[in-house]
């Protein structure tokens, strides 16, 4: 036993001999502690602030299958007035917020309404597509410290089996050794089948686009997400980061709109929504108003049956959805 | 509770520095209640279920000696009660939604209602291994118990209670009466299984189980791409559930319990018959000794032997699930068994193949056994159909590569089985430098390659486990 619990030592060795002094911390410690990043990705404040849009939507493929930007800009504006994307597929609440602050704020742009789009309880589910390979894409909109991010992590994960990770991982510094080794165990064959870098690039896009949502089953589709039974807003607000892009927002004024899509409903039926999510939704809905945001719920929507779906909980005809949406919130693309 | 988790450590760390202290049978009601907090981890009501079952089964063995002009009564009362609740949690929604698709055949529209409750965890595990005494009590192999905390403590001893090993009352009741001696060495071997165990399961089944459920969430793979897929879920389920039972074998000895052995690498069997007496053992003896042989076993006429062989198959792929796919899996395992048998008799082929036809042997049975696999994974008959009708010659450009893509990397994440495997077939084929190697390795020798083995495995877990957490496949069964 001593043996399993001394040799993984022995791994800071091997990472000193291998790749020389570990990375430094990332922006959320309490989670990871040196994995290699990617640097932040300023392009989207230039974009920005280039465009001045008018309408700014962040959201995950939720909102990517529902908005036609282009089209959305061309049947609400007379003047040629822009919409935006913070977009990112299989992003969460923590990238939503960090797009928000890094990308929108930092911009010094104020559109008219900035629409958040997300399911059911995503919104307070801090660490919803935080952990794992999900998490890479923070990398693009977080700074290099995210102290208010990382202490809202910290609070959600809690415990002794979270402190005991962390502990684990910073003594054994094992993160590190699965940064180098980890991908070069997984792409070896292809290294090895594709020497020429463009060629692998082509296999790397024929295999993504061989499990592209369109060749998935319709019941596991992409969309993996469930809805959280256990849901209960007055318990995940605090460690939620609502509050912080309230906060943001009333201080640079700037018109959120928080956009809650609706699941797949069964024929013309809306999905079932079970007591606890109806409670909770009637919270959020509660608290986004009186704190100065709009809220909007696509739930029971009689423009939105089935038949508009493609897989999971996205949408086949974003030219259809983005006209009853724009219907929908008329005031405020006026 | 799961094995790979925290909580199981700390609670596994407390019991077992209590339970040395303990007189044995301190030691029997300690182990019994954290037995029941094991089970009860996060549905409590999972224990009512596991008390019934205990109490039926302990008062039946008792009835069958006490009044043994009616012990057929009481066996029936325990079949029936174990039985009844396997059907109730287990089959009930698929006979309803079977006998709602006859009607729908015939156009007629029933709607009965369907269970909303959970499998409890297990149940099909620690029903036979009760079921198993009360037909030994019946058939006069064993005494029925008196001792109620020792019976309970039997069907409920937590480290093999959710996948198992099945055991039999015969060894595991013995244990349980008897007092228990700690074992340093016993422990070390122990810590070998579960490092060894967790390393298969955190590190192997998981890593090719994503790569299995990005092939089978596909609607329409390449011929190549499902065959990878089938292959990783090949090696996914026997490193999955082997794992289980290595740790389930290392976590009892720390108790002072000595486990059946349930896997003997069966993907290095040289025929079908081979392959089930060395995969799910105790599953397959199970069924050998409580199915199998009351039906009549190989006696009678040849077509007879043989429905009988393909009748036990049958029963135990149903046993896996409530789904027709494991029906159709057993199926192809018994005609497969019967027909290699069959096969083998008519064309006089030798058990053992000679030679270098050892290895196109163990290899025939590997691509067999490995082709089964897509029954048993694929629960939707439609696209099981579709797979089935699958040519290699109508492949799209860049399938195939994406097919050998997957293929090697099941086969990389599996390479530390099919080393453990190739050494265990030089051992039976007692090739002299294995032999050599492992007559050298005692004593101190032993333990620090042992320790070195562990040391490096639980590195490699903890470097290599993968991001995605699958449960353990037979948790659902």
């Amino acid at each position: 036993m001593a043996a399993a619990f001394a040799a993984p030592l022995g791994l800071r060795a091997v990472n000193h001999a291998v790749i020389g002094d570990p990375p430094g911390l990332g922006y959320l410690p309490s989670l990871e502690l040196s994995r290699p990043h990617r640097a932040f990705d300023p392009v989207p404040i230039e974009n920005l602030r280039h465009g001045r849009p008018a309408w700014v939507f962040i959201g995950d493929s939720m909102m990517g299958t529902r908005i036609d930007p282009i089209q959305l800009g061309e049947i609400s504006s007379t003047r040629d007035e822009l919409v935006s994307f913070l977009y990112h597929p299989a992003t969460g609440p923590a990238w939503w917020y960090l797009a928000f602050k890094n990308h929108l704020v930092a911009s010094g742009v104020k559109p008219r309404a900035v629409f958040v789009f997300f399911r059911d309880t995503n919104l307070t589910d801090t660490l919803f597509r935080l952990e794992s390979l999900y998490g890479n894409a923070l990398d693009d909109v977080a700074l290099p410290e995210e102290p208010e991010l990382d202490a809202l992590v910290e609070a959600r994960r809690g415990g002794w089996r979270a402190r005991l990770h962390t502990a684990a991982t910073a003594l054994y510094q094992h993160d590190i050794t699965t940064g180098w080794l980890e991908p070069g165990v997984r792409r070896w064959f292809v290294n090895w089948r594709f020497p020429d870098p463009a060629a692998r690039a082509r296999f790397d896009r024929s295999l993504n686009e061989r499990f592209d949502l369109a060749n998935l089953r319709a019941d596991v589709a992409a969309d993996f997400s469930d809805a959280n039974d256990a849901a209960d807003f007055a318990r995940d607000l605090p460690t939620s980061v609502l509050p912080l892009m309230m906060q943001l927002a009333k201080a640079h004024g700037i018109q959120l709109c928080f956009v809650r899509v609706q699941r797949r409903p069964n024929g013309d039926v809306p999905p079932p929504q079970a007591p606890n999510l109806q409670r909770y939704v009637s919270d959020l809905k509660a608290w986004l108003t009186a704190n100065g945001a709009l809220f909007h719920d696509d739930w029971g929507d009689p423009g939105q049956p089935e038949s508009i779906y493609a897989d999971g909980d996205h949408i086949r005809d974003r030219r259809h959805y983005t006209a009853l949406f724009r219907r929908r919130l008329d005031p405020l693309f006026r | 509770m799961i094995f790979h988790s925290l909580d199981f450590a700390a609670f596994f760390l407390v019991v077992v520095a209590i339970y040395w202290r303990l007189s044995h049978r301190a030691q029997n009601v300690l182990l019994l209640g954290a037995s029941y907090v094991f089970y009860g981890w996060i549905h409590p009501w999972f224990v009512l279920i596991m008390l019934a079952s205990t109490t039926v089964d302990y008062w039946a063995g008792q009835r069958m000696e006490d009044d043994p002009e009616n012990r057929r009564r009481y066996l029936a009362a325990s079949v029936a009660v174990n039985l009844g609740m396997l059907g109730v949690f287990k089959y009930f929604n698929f006979f309803v939604e079977n006998v709602r698709d006859v009607f729908a055949a015939m156009g007629l529209t029933v709607a009965p209602p369907l269970l909303e409750i959970a499998l409890p965890a297990g149940i099909s595990f620690y029903t036979f291994q009760a079921l198993s005494y009360t037909v030994d009590v019946y058939k006069g192999e064993m005494r029925a118990r008196r001792n109620p905390i020792d019976f309970a403590l039997f069907v409920a001893f937590f480290p093999h209670l959710v996948a198992g090993p099945i055991m039999r009352a015969k060894n595991l009741l013995v244990q349980v009466e008897h007092d228990r001696v700690w074992d340093a060495t016993r422990a070390r071997h122990g810590v070998v299984l579960v490092v060894w165990g967790l390393f298969k399961k955190l590190v192997i089944a998981d890593n090719v189980g994503v790569i299995a459920n990005r092939v089978f969430s596909q609607n329409d793979p390449a011929f190549e791409v499902l065959w990878a897929g089938v292959f990783a879920f090949g090696m996914q389920i026997y490193a999955d559930f082997s794992a289980y039972s290595d740790i389930a074998r290392g976590v009892a000895r720390w108790f002072g319990f000595e486990l059946v052995v349930n896997f003997n690498h069966p993907y290095i069997a040289h025929s079908p018959t081979d392959f089930w007496r060395r995969w799910h053992i105790s599953l397959s003896t199970w069924f050998r000794d409580y199915v199998y042989i009351p039906l009549g076993g190989n006696r009678g006429p040849a077509v007879v032997a043989a429905c009988t062989l393909i009748t036990t198959f049958l029963v135990s792929g149903f046993w896996h699930g409530a789904s027709w796919n494991y029906v159709i899996w057993g199926f192809y395992h018994g005609v497969l068994v019967w027909g290699t048998r069959a096969f083998g008799r008519l064309c006089r082929l030798p058990e053992h193949w000679p030679g270098p036809l050892a290895l196109v042997q163990v290899a025939l049975t590997w691509v067999a056994m490995m082709a089964g696999w897509l029954f048993f994974r694929e629960t939707n008959s439609d696209f099981l159909g579709h797979f089935l009708r699958l040519s290699p010659f109508t492949t799209m450009e860049g399938e195939a590569a994406i097919g050998l893509h997957f293929f090697m990397l099941a086969a990389t994440w599996s390479l530390p089985l099919f080393i453990h495997d190739l050494w265990a077939l030089a051992r039976e084929r007692q090739l002299a430098p294995v032999v050599w190697t492992e007559s050298r390795l005692t004593g101190l020798g032993l333990a620090g390659v042992q320790a070195a083995g562990v040391g490096l495995l639980a590195s490699l877990t903890l470097v290599l486990r993968s991001t995605t957490s699958l449960d353990f496949i037979y948790f659902a069964f």
